[in-house]
């Protein structure tokens, strides 16, 4: 009989770590990625020499980049292994530190996502090709997305720009977020258009960066002495990947939503316990769409919630409190990790100018090409 | 293994897709590792010539240097969906009817899509 993660050893997240997500720079990845790795230990009161094992989300810095980056901790001998899974590799390898403790293999373990921008070709996946070459670009893809989505429930320009307007507002208050500027509803409207009604202020950066967080059991919360009040219970895990839906019907969408109910399903809360969510935003309009397919909003009114300002800071609902990967940025390895280190910090109530206020409970969320979804349910301790 | 994404009849395109005799789910282009949705494979799965005919289910601009172009998703009659590319400059409309033509750019076959009136 199979169980979920709620149903096997409480696991809590008890130390968070980043370093700025920023354009590339000459910076070696192990460099920042250390430096998210010691912040989230010092975070934690934890030393290295405790962690039992070690996932690194990575998908673009090349073959086993984890231990030429953690020897300089001091060789312990642990498991480690990096975890690939596109866009949600950092989520996948903060599952899989989530599982080593629940299951009891480890007591404490450590999940990081590091990445720096390069080109590195896609699987080939043995298909001829399309009509198309190089403009399936994701740029255009959402684009197309986007229109038919205002077509059918007639949303304004306006209110999709919103979106970004609200990350942007957001990730200004944050120091690790690659774009730390406030942008007006003009910006977000103004040419040059990439594609459709986006310019680039709907698009997220991709830039380098790293995330770390470390995840523990009860038994380790007493043997380090772990205070109660800044610990989060992980309460729900889950991966699912894409099948074939209805003619038409967006995958992601569709993905997102029935990888969403069976997290709260596992968490045994309902979408509007939510205080928190950091979701994959990459583009304005997958927040109206993953906003309505988790239950936030109802089908189609995503936008108007948004623009009327539901979900911002103090909001019914505080989504991408962190400026989400539209502003803070998406380095692809660390992005998931960096969204636990968000819902973290927020639950804990330790977000200042950011802070949601009364945060309970928090949701966390990517989806991967391929197509992979990921989600996690936190909730204070 | 590569194979070719569409033959021309004159200037009517067929575009080479595969339907799993299982289930019968199609898809465009042709790729025979096996049936996404049923995971047929095998003799199961036969190739298909679609024909170039369907609707829009979303389109957009997309700056190219000084210009644009039209970039659209597509449902085929014959059940795949796909990206192409509208020629024309025709007001192009979520559910317009298109069809597919033959076409040549920088001296190589390509598929391009119009607006059909049928």
């Amino acid at each position: 009989m199979t169980k979920t993660l709620k149903q096997m050893r409480p696991v809590y997240v008890v130390g968070i770590g980043l370093d700025r997500y920023q354009r590339i720079s000459t910076r070696p990845y192990i460099e920042f990625g250390l430096s998210a790795i010691r912040a989230a230990l010092t975070d934690a009161g934890i030393s290295w020499p405790d962690i039992e094992s070690f996932y690194l989300g990575t998908a673009l810095l090349g073959m086993a980049p984890g231990r030429a980056m953690i020897k300089h901790l001091g060789t312990t001998g642990i498991p480690i292994a990096q975890v690939e899974n596109a866009s949600a590799s950092g989520s996948t390898s903060f599952r899989q530190a989530c599982l080593d403790v629940a299951s009891g293999l480890t007591d404490i373990s450590m999940a990081a996502g590091v990445d720096k921008p390069a080109l590195i070709p896609r699987a080939n996946n043995g298909s001829p090709g399309d009509l198309i070459g190089k403009w399936l670009a994701p740029v255009n893809h959402f684009a197309l997305l986007t229109n038919q989505y205002r077509e059918h429930y007639g949303v304004t320009l306006e209110q999709l720009a919103a979106v970004a307007v609200k990350n942007h507002k957001n990730g200004s208050k944050n120091s690790f977020a690659q774009r730390q500027k406030e942008r007006s509803l003009e910006e977000v409207l103004a040419p040059p258009y990439l594609a459709g009604p986006l310019n680039r202020l709907h698009c997220c950066p991709i830039g380098e960066g790293a995330a770390a967080v470390v995840v523990v059991s009860e038994d380790a919360m007493e043997k380090f002495s772990l205070a109660l009040e800044r610990s989060v219970r992980v309460l729900a895990s889950v991966s699912r990947s894409e099948r074939i839906y209805g003619p038409g019907e967006n995958w992601d969408v569709a993905l997102t939503r029935e990888t969403a109910e069976q997290a709260c399903q596992e968490a045994e809360i309902t979408a509007d316990q939510l205080d928190v969510i950091e979701l994959h935003d990459a583009f304005t309009i997958e927040e109206i769409m993953y906003a309505e397919a988790m239950g936030l909003s109802k089908q189609g009114e995503g936008a108007r919630d948004i623009s009327a300002g539901e979900f911002d800071i103090g909001g019914r609902c505080a989504v991408s409190p962190s400026g989400g990967l539209l502003s803070m940025g998406h380095p692809i390895g660390p992005t998931g990790t960096g969204q636990i280190a968000e819902i973290t910090r927020q639950l804990r109530g330790e977000a200042g100018d950011r802070q949601q206020p009364h945060a309970k409970t928090g949701l966390a969320h990517m989806v991967g090409v391929g197509a992979v979804c990921l989600v996690h349910i936190l909730q204070s301790a | 293994m590569k194979t070719s994404l569409f033959k021309l009849e004159g200037d009517i395109p067929k575009l080479l897709g595969t339907e799993c005799t299982s289930c019968h789910y199609r898809w465009f282009p042709a790729i025979t590792f096996g049936c996404e949705r049923c995971g047929a494979h095998g003799h199961d799965l036969a190739s298909r010539e679609f024909d170039g005919i369907g609707r829009i289910l979303s389109c957009v601009e997309v700056a190219e240097g000084e210009g644009s172009f039209t970039l659209a998703l597509i449902e085929l009659k014959d059940g795949p969906v796909l990206g192409g590319i509208i020629d024309g400059s025709e007001a192009l409309s979520i559910g317009d009817r298109i069809e597919a033509y033959g076409s040549e750019v920088d001296g190589k076959e390509v598929i391009r899509f119009r607006r059909s009136d049928d």
